[in-house]
């Protein structure tokens, strides 16, 4: 019944054109290197403030669907990932356009992108809602270890040090005792501002630690390296694009690659950063003829797509159920679902049934939308990499500042996101993960609120975190994803350091 | 001692001085509200100090120590057009209430593309007023928030 007012919901006018929206809006910030779909979300979630949450939150999905795909684009005809989620797209499908079959590289990108993210969906609209009703089970000691697990799971994303990510999500944790304290309702750390009385404002704090520092690297950069002219691998019109045979002979590498990034997704860790290694690898393990694999075949931009879509809603089912993000994009939609007054876990799927259902069928829909604007539009998508900087650093910025204002109309949130986008941007470039420091402000009452009942009813006792079994399961958990990892950057520090060069954008 | 004030090692002495104050600020506090920040600030600071004393002991340190780079100028070249930039962001934040969101907005973009690199004068000023504009027509039109104006 939810699944059917779903469908309608969205066959609104204003939500289709939500979501297309959304879904072009993600498309032009994965295609513009040093932007992504994080990057996207923050900029948007000013403008979904004021809308309703069953037509800002399927635009947010588009957000996401496309912005993971656009990266495509520019990892075809320039032969660099608009977003780290397309690095192994590059492999084979700059090859691709320098033969002369651009346009068969994208539109094999954008259909893999689309089964990969409508495959996805389908699974979070299985496995959500069973996996949701765990959490009733879940008491104060278990939110506190949620969050801690949800902040070291981050931590473990982290590119330079996981004790950096630690010490980020230890500092977030910090922003977020920032107001009323939720037991006794003393005022911390306000200094008299009333405007920090309801705590740190989210969407000046996400526009803050995202967008700012972005808008301020990219500064840096044309200063250091100066603009430089991109010219597009169309001049002979890109050649034929993919069709109906070559795509059927492909069947089996859409679906293992879709099912790869969709676990991927769900395990909350790793990534689409590693989905798309992981699909294209595979992929060319499984073929009858591996070595053609790099030489520019439309099989290995397909491996690489289907799997970092696929990421994009898998990485939604721990979020939605457990308040654990899958990737630092979802901890941003985290911090989307709870300005929309929506917290994660049993009561998404009862008492915001339509809400959340809306939302997981809309992202299966957003693939058709961008699979058709992409089929047609990824060359002129891809034309928006030749936007100067002088235009986009500046316009960025303005976006986030009236988008900080947009919340609450007060100047001060504008302070606030200078404020926290100075700081974010040394802390940066230190490099202490910005999505550590969201999530810490996000889980950060839950988890002090939770920390803080368990101390209640425990008497002061420490054990109560020991002697539950779900959270002892936790405690472990939470261990055993600081241990990966640590191991996890001691193996791919050769890797990045290969890699070096290109920044990080998620 | 250059390996001390490292970027990432001056970052983390920053961070215990946030952490020393969050001791402080929670002092006069007693009725359990000092509990959590303190807990919080006392894992940031503990980790910290682990991180750097890695980055100490590290032989060949993963994060170069500042160091005098090839293309200095350049270097300072991008942290004096960082600072205008900051100033210009700060100016428009204390115009932004007083003249209006239009005329403020207009007025960052075009001194912001100039200073970047802006010279095409067709190109500017157009950009500089659509983008402002657009932003009016979906905020204060689309979504309805009241942007300060001077207009009325």
């Amino acid at each position: 019944m939810e699944l059917f007012g779903a469908v309608l919901n969205l066959l609104k006018p204003l939500t289709f054109l939500a979501m297309s929206v959304g879904v072009g809006w993600g498309i032009i910030c994965g295609a513009l290197p040093g932007l992504g779909a994080t990057i996207g979300i923050a900029l948007l979630i000013p403008f979904t403030f004021g809308m309703s949450p069953l037509v800002a939150l399927p635009m947010l999905a588009g957000v996401y669907a496309g912005a993971i795909y656009g990266g495509g684009i520019t990892a075809v005809l320039l032969g660099v990932p608009g977003t780290s989620a397309d690095a192994a797209t590059v492999y084979d499908g700059y090859p691709l356009a320098q033969k002369g079959l651009a346009n068969k590289g994208l539109t094999t990108s954008v259909s893999a992108s689309a089964f990969g993210g409508m495959f996805s969906a389908l699974i979070l609209l299985f496995l959500a809602p069973p996996l949701a009703k765990a959490s009733l089970a879940f008491g104060p000691p278990e939110y506190f270890l949620v969050a801690i697990f949800g902040l070291t799971i981050i931590a473990a994303l982290s590119t330079s040090s996981i004790i950096k990510g630690i010490m980020a999500g230890f500092l977030g944790l910090l922003l977020g005792t920032i107001g009323i304290d939720p037991i006794v309702g003393d005022m911390r750390f306000t200094f008299g501002a009333v405007y920090l009385y309801d705590g740190f404002p989210l969407v000046p704090l996400i526009l803050g630690l995202f967008a700012f520092p972005r808008c301020m690297v990219l500064i840096e950069d044309l200063v250091r390296k100066g603009s430089s002219q991109i010219s597009l691998n169309l001049d002979d019109g890109g050649g034929p694009k993919l069709t109906w045979r070559e795509t059927w002979q492909m069947k089996r590498t859409y679906f293992r690659s879709a099912f790869l990034g969709t676990l991927i997704g769900i395990l909350p860790g790793a990534g689409a950063n590693i989905a798309c290694f992981v699909g294209y690898a595979s992929a060319k393990r499984a073929s009858k003829k591996p070595e053609l694999f790099g030489t520019g075949i439309p099989e290995g931009v397909a491996a690489s797509e289907a799997a970092n879509n696929g990421t994009c809603n898998g990485s939604l089912v721990p979020l939605l159920t457990l308040s654990i993000p899958g990737s630092p994009t979802a901890a941003v939609i985290l911090g989307a679902l709870m300005i929309h007054g929506l917290v994660p876990g049993a009561d998404l799927f009862t008492k915001h049934a339509e809400v959340t259902y809306t939302f997981i069928v809309s992202a299966f829909f957003c693939n058709i939308i961008m699979l058709v604007m992409g089929w047609y539009g990824s060359k002129w998508f891809g034309k928006i990499v030749q936007v100067p900087t002088y235009i986009l650093a500046p316009a960025m910025l303005l976006v986030s500042l009236v988008g900080a204002f947009t919340v609450r109309q007060y100047t001060f949130d504008i302070g606030v996101t200078i404020g926290i986008g100075t700081a974010a941007y040394f802390l940066s470039r230190a490099g202490f993960p910005m999505a550590s420091i969201l999530l810490g402000a996000i889980l950060g009452p839950m988890a002090e609120a939770g920390f803080r009942r368990a101390m209640l009813i425990g008497q002061n006792d420490l054990t109560i975190f020991l002697t539950r079994p779900l959270s002892l399961a936790l405690v472990i958990l939470t261990l055993a994803s600081v241990f990966a990892g640590w191991r996890m950057q001691k193996k791919s520090k050769p890797m990045k350091d290969a890699l070096s060069g290109k920044k990080e954008t998620q | 001692m250059q390996k001390i004030f490292s970027y990432s090692n001056t970052m983390i002495l920053l961070l215990l001085v946030l952490c020393a104050a969050v001791f402080y600020l929670t002092g006069e506090m007693s009725s359990g509200a000092e509990l959590f920040p303190r807990i919080t600030a006392f894992g940031l600071a503990f980790f910290g100090i682990v991180e750097l004393i890695l980055s100490l002991s590290r032989k060949d340190s993963m994060e170069k120590p500042i160091k005098k780079e090839n293309n200095q100028h350049l270097v300072r070249k991008s942290v004096l057009y960082m600072l205008v930039f900051f100033l210009l962001v700060i100016f428009f934040f204390l115009c932004f209430p007083l003249i209006g969101f239009e005329v403020s907005a207009i007025g960052f973009m075009l001194i912001a593309m100039v200073l970047l690199g802006g010279r095409k004068t067709l190109r500017l000023w157009p950009v500089a007023i659509l983008i402002p504009l657009l932003l009016v027509l979906v905020f204060r039109g689309g979504l309805d928030v009241r942007l300060p104006t001077l207009f009325f």
